[in-house]
């Protein structure tokens, strides 16, 4: 079983497919990730994310429409699931519960 | 205009990606294609698409329960292959012996030029190494300047270091035979003679020389070549001499040699053999300090002094463009012709023809016609293999259809040929290389060399012949491929398809093997015509029953006396007719050259005469005509100042007649002599080379060689006695012999080699291109079976039948025989330039081999077309 953990960039892509909401499909998600980001993404890297989130059952997708800047092929489009969004939760809960430990000292020294 | 994505990245991409994904890919890619194409222009667009088509493809997005790739992993095909080749053994075992055959053939050529390619690449900075050549620019009586020579004079090395900038370093050596035409090696133990033989394979060489060149010193002194009287062998020729004694042992030892006269060398280095590919070759390298003298080091005019010098890499690159004349005119001021060229050491092997070379080279001409014929061979091997396939193929028609009727795609049914190409090519490679291996050792012990083993050491031999033959079966195995699964499912129909893609292309391929068939064939013959014209021609000299004694060679006072003795002593023996004294015989080189001129009459254009010194016995011995005058005599005291020229030298002295020349004084050098006889144009050298011009002079016991003109049958008896009185009037003077018929056909051992290489690949072209038209007449009459009957049942006779089924082959022949006779006339008239005595190639050389090849023909295809032709057209009609 693969396990429920949440890579960096899978961790972004995950927030992007939410983001997107309704909308979120390879091109749509690379564009928000670039954009929050500011880094270049190949199409590459989100196909394989988002497939490896829907295996994880963090996702789940259905074809959308055809249209013709697309050479009449149809779009995957992706939705959070309930279990994605747990995680995602719980991801946060962990870095603000790990955020309060850290002492003064170190928060001063940056 | 709407810009739609490359097809070419998008069939690749429906190729390769799995189809739960492509939709998604595509339809992503597209719309960021179009994106670009609007925002960064079409270009930029396209070069991203093909990016990130590339990125897409990752494992699992790739195809994966694909059938044709699926039986490939369980290996369904090779076995597959297996089971069909199985089914028709004859035709798998055809395949693969002419694959194997044609790739031996191919492997062992190239092996064998890219040893002599190799030729000085061993060197360290060997692209800075330049041989310096000498030029007299003078002409021989055929209009060619013939003084261009491999050697140089001793002065040249040190100006050329001093006026040079460009000239790091110099070395000089000359053969030690350049002195006297004798050197022997003794090894002596408290007066125990232990070695005692003529070695003349040996260089004075000053102490750069083995800086220059990479020969590695194995053990003593590291700069051996210093001293005077020092001397360093390689290793072969020290086990020769001491045995097995350690080496150790060997440095230091003291040998005898005599050149000339006899003087004690001490060993000072060992040094490791000579590679095979280099053009200087040597056993033992004497310091260049033992003959050294300030009158030697001023000659400039002595012409055998190899001289290589070592250009600073920058001035390497273009030792062409740098200019002599200054030098030139320091050393021999205005009046003069001579100049000087570099050659790069790693292009004298095969573009050096110049006098006087180190080592017979080998011309880039002759290894393009083995390139030629390599490719040739290995081409009509795969042509064959195309052949037997495609005709292989008819029959398998129902098998075909029936795969595409149950839901083979095409792919399914290439990957299935192409496992057949693969089963037989791995079978034929192995076989090849097998064969290979096992005569590896019979072809260096015929070649006289050294070959590396092949696959193992020579990279540069493993790229071309790994490549070329990667690429050969890549496209033999699928070139038949998808022409036969381009089938139609029609052919299950019919009873007989022909391919009709195939068929005009194997007509084709058969003419092109019987074009190159033809070609090595009458190649062949000519070469040999050539080759046998030469050995038989009169060469003006008497060769047979003469046995060729090595003369002693110190040259004390003793000496002229003992050789009248010992010529007294041996003309004595009934059975010896004559014997002769001379300082070189036909075959032998020829040491000195220089200038000749008349005393009085005309001026004479420049040239290069050689000299020669016989005794009064020569013309006798070696039935030499004489046109004019009289031979030398021991009776005139005046006989050291007469001359004998031959007709070669008598036209560059500008005599018409031989009488007009008779005691006329000549100059040769500076010496003055009398000509007191003409003797006709000998061939002392082959005959691929022109009639030198020769001055012959009159010395009663020059140092060189004893001729004994034997009674037929009496070679044993002479060379005992000739061997018995050498021992008693000179103890030290190992005897050797040799027959010169014998040694004069040496020097045609390298075109003898030439003569095998070419039958042989001949006779395995011919192998060839007769296995592919048995294979192709067998089939052919096979699908014609019925028209046979047909014909035959319409009253054809037996006779007609078979006419007319030969008739085809008769016209491929023919056809071939025309087309090849041009290539061959061109080429071989090209190749016969290379000699100054030639045959002409005449329709004879033609019509042989066309009926030869026309007669092998018709036996190759006669089998499958009698057989046909007496079978009973009843049986063929009703049973089919």
């Amino acid at each position: 079983m693969k396990g429920t953990y949440l890579g960096e960039f899978e961790e972004i892509v995950l927030l992007a497919v939410g983001i997107l909401y309704d909308e979120a499909y390879g091109v749509s998600v690379r564009a928000e990730v670039e954009q929050h980001t500011g880094r270049v993404i190949s199409i590459g890297a989100v196909h394989t994310a988002l497939h490896r989130l829907e295996e994880k059952a963090f996702l789940q997708s259905r074809f959308g429409e055809a249209s013709d800047v697309r050479g009449g092929k149809r779009k995957r489009l992706f939705r959070i699931t309930a279990e994605g969004l747990q995680t995602l939760r719980d991801a946060q809960a962990l870095r603000s519960q790990m955020w309060s430990l850290l002492p003064k000292a170190v928060l001063k020294t940056i | 205009m709407k810009h739609t994505p490359p097809t070419l990245i998008k069939k690749m991409l429906r190729w390769f990606v799995n189809v739960d994904f492509l939709e998604e890919i595509e339809g992503d890619l597209d719309e960021m294609f179009q994106q670009r194409v609007t925002s960064h222009g079409i270009w930029c667009a396209r070069w991203h698409y093909l990016l990130e088509a590339f990125q897409t493809c990752r494992p699992y997005t790739m195809k994966k329960k694909s059938h044709v790739a699926h039986e490939v992993v369980h290996l369904v095909f090779l076995k597959l292959a297996w089971r069909n080749l199985e089914r028709r053994k004859g035709y798998a075992l055809l395949n693969i012996t002419g694959l194997a055959v044609g790739l031996v053939s191919f492997m062992l050529i190239m092996q064998y030029i890219v040893f002599e390619q190799s030729y000085d690449t061993f060197h360290t900075r060997g692209e800075d190494l330049y041989r310096v050549a000498f030029d007299w620019g003078e002409t021989d009586y055929t209009g060619n300047n013939s003084s261009r020579y491999a050697g140089n004079v001793p002065a040249m090395g040190p100006v050329l270091k001093e006026e040079l900038p460009g000239v790091e370093a110099y070395t000089r050596f000359v053969p030690v035979n350049t002195f006297k035409p004798y050197t022997t090696v003794t090894y002596r133990v408290n007066d125990r003679i232990l070695y005692n033989a003529s070695a003349e394979n040996g260089f004075f060489a000053d102490s750069a020389f083995l800086q220059l060149f990479s020969f590695p010193i194995q053990q003593g002194d590291r700069h051996p070549l210093t001293e005077p009287h020092a001397i360093a062998l390689t290793q072969s020729f020290a086990t020769k001499i001491f045995g097995t004694a350690m080496p150790n042992d060997i440095i230091g030892q003291t040998l005898e040699i005599d050149n000339g006269e006899r003087a004690r060398y001490t060993v000072t280095a060992l040094l490791q053999d000579v590679p095979a590919n280099s053009h200087i070759r040597f056993d033992y390298l004497i310091s260049y300090a033992t003959i050294q003298s300030a009158r030697l080091d001023e000659n400039k005019y002595w012409s055998q002094f190899y001289t290589y010098v070592r250009f600073t890499p920058q001035a390497a690159n273009n030792p062409l463009t740098i200019d002599t004349k200054p030098l030139l005119h320091k050393l021999y001021g205005d009046d003069h012709h001579i100049s000087i060229f570099f050659q790069p050491l790693q292009k004298i092997h095969l573009h050096s023809h110049l006098r006087e070379e180190l080592s017979p080279g080998i011309s880039a001409q002759h290894l393009m016609f083995l390139t030629i014929i390599a490719y040739a061979i290995i081409a009509m091997a795969w042509v064959n293999y195309v052949n037997m396939f495609l005709s292989g193929s008819l029959e398998r028609a129902k098998e075909i259809g029936i795969k595409k009727i149950l839901g083979s795609t095409r792919a399914h049914l290439v990957v299935q040929f192409l496992a057949e190409s693969v089963v037989i090519h791995m079978v034929s490679i192995a076989l090849s290389v097998l064969m290979l291996l096992l005569i590896h050792p019979s072809v260096e012990a015929w070649l006289g060399v050294d070959l590396p083993l092949p696959f193992l050491e020579d990279t540069q031999y493993t790229w071309i012949t790994g490549l070329s033959i990667a690429a050969g079966c890549a496209v033999t195995g699928l070139y038949p491929a998808l022409i036969v699964s381009a089938q139609p499912i029609q052919a299950l129909g019919a009873r007989v398809v022909r391919s009709a893609q195939g068929t005009g292309m194997k007509a084709g391929l058969v003419y092109f093997q019987f074009v190159v068939a033809f070609v090595v064939f009458s190649s062949a013959v000519i070469v040999g015509r050539q080759v046998r014209f030469m050995k038989q021609a009169d060469l003006g000299v008497a060769l047979d029953n003469r046995i060729v004694v090595r003369s002693p060679g110190t040259t004390d006072s003793a000496y002229a006396g003992h050789v009248q003795a010992y010529k007294e002593r041996l003309q004595a023996y009934p059975f010896i007719r004559s014997v002769s004294f001379a300082s070189a015989v036909p075959g032998m080189k020829l040491n000195e050259s220089g200038y000749v001129r008349r005393v009085q009459g005309p001026s004479i254009d420049d040239n290069n005469v050689f000299k020669l010194l016989v005794d009064q016995d020569f013309f006798r011995t070696y039935d030499v005509r004489l046109l004019a005058g009289r031979p030398f005599s021991d009776t005139f005291s005046t006989e050291t100042q007469a001359v004998i020229i031959n007709e070669a030298a008598l036209s560059i002295l500008k005599f018409s007649t031989p009488a007009e020349a008779l005691h006329q004084r000549i100059r040769w050098r500076r010496e003055e002599y009398e000509v007191v006889g003409v003797c006709s144009n000998y061939n002392h050298h082959y005959l691929q080379t022109i009639v030198e011009p020769l001055v012959l002079c009159y010395n009663p016991a020059p140092g060189g060689f004893v001729t004994l003109q034997v009674k037929p049958g009496h070679d044993a008896a002479a060379i005992a006695s000739a061997k018995r009185e050498l021992a008693t009037l000179f103890p030290d003077a190992p005897f050797e012999y040799e027959f010169i018929k014998t040694s004069y056909d040496k020097q045609y051992a390298v075109i003898d080699r030439f003569e095998t290489v070419v039958q042989f690949f001949a006779a395995i072209a011919i192998v060839i291109a007769c296995a592919g038209l048995f294979a192709l007449a067998a089939h052919h009459v096979q699908y014609r079976t019925r028209e046979i009957a047909v014909r035959k049942v319409f009253g054809a006779r037996t006779a007609q039948v078979i006419t007319w089924l030969t008739a085809k082959y008769v016209r491929i022949v023919l056809v071939s025989a025309v087309l090849g006779s041009v290539i061959t006339f061109y080429a071989m008239r090209q190749w016969l330039q290379n000699f100054a005595f030639a045959v002409t190639p005449g329709a004879g050389d033609f019509i042989g081999p066309l009926l030869a090849l026309l007669t092998i023909t018709l036996v190759a295809v006669a089998y499958p077309c009698v057989k046909a032709s007496w079978k009973n057209p009843a049986r063929t009609l009703a049973h089919g």
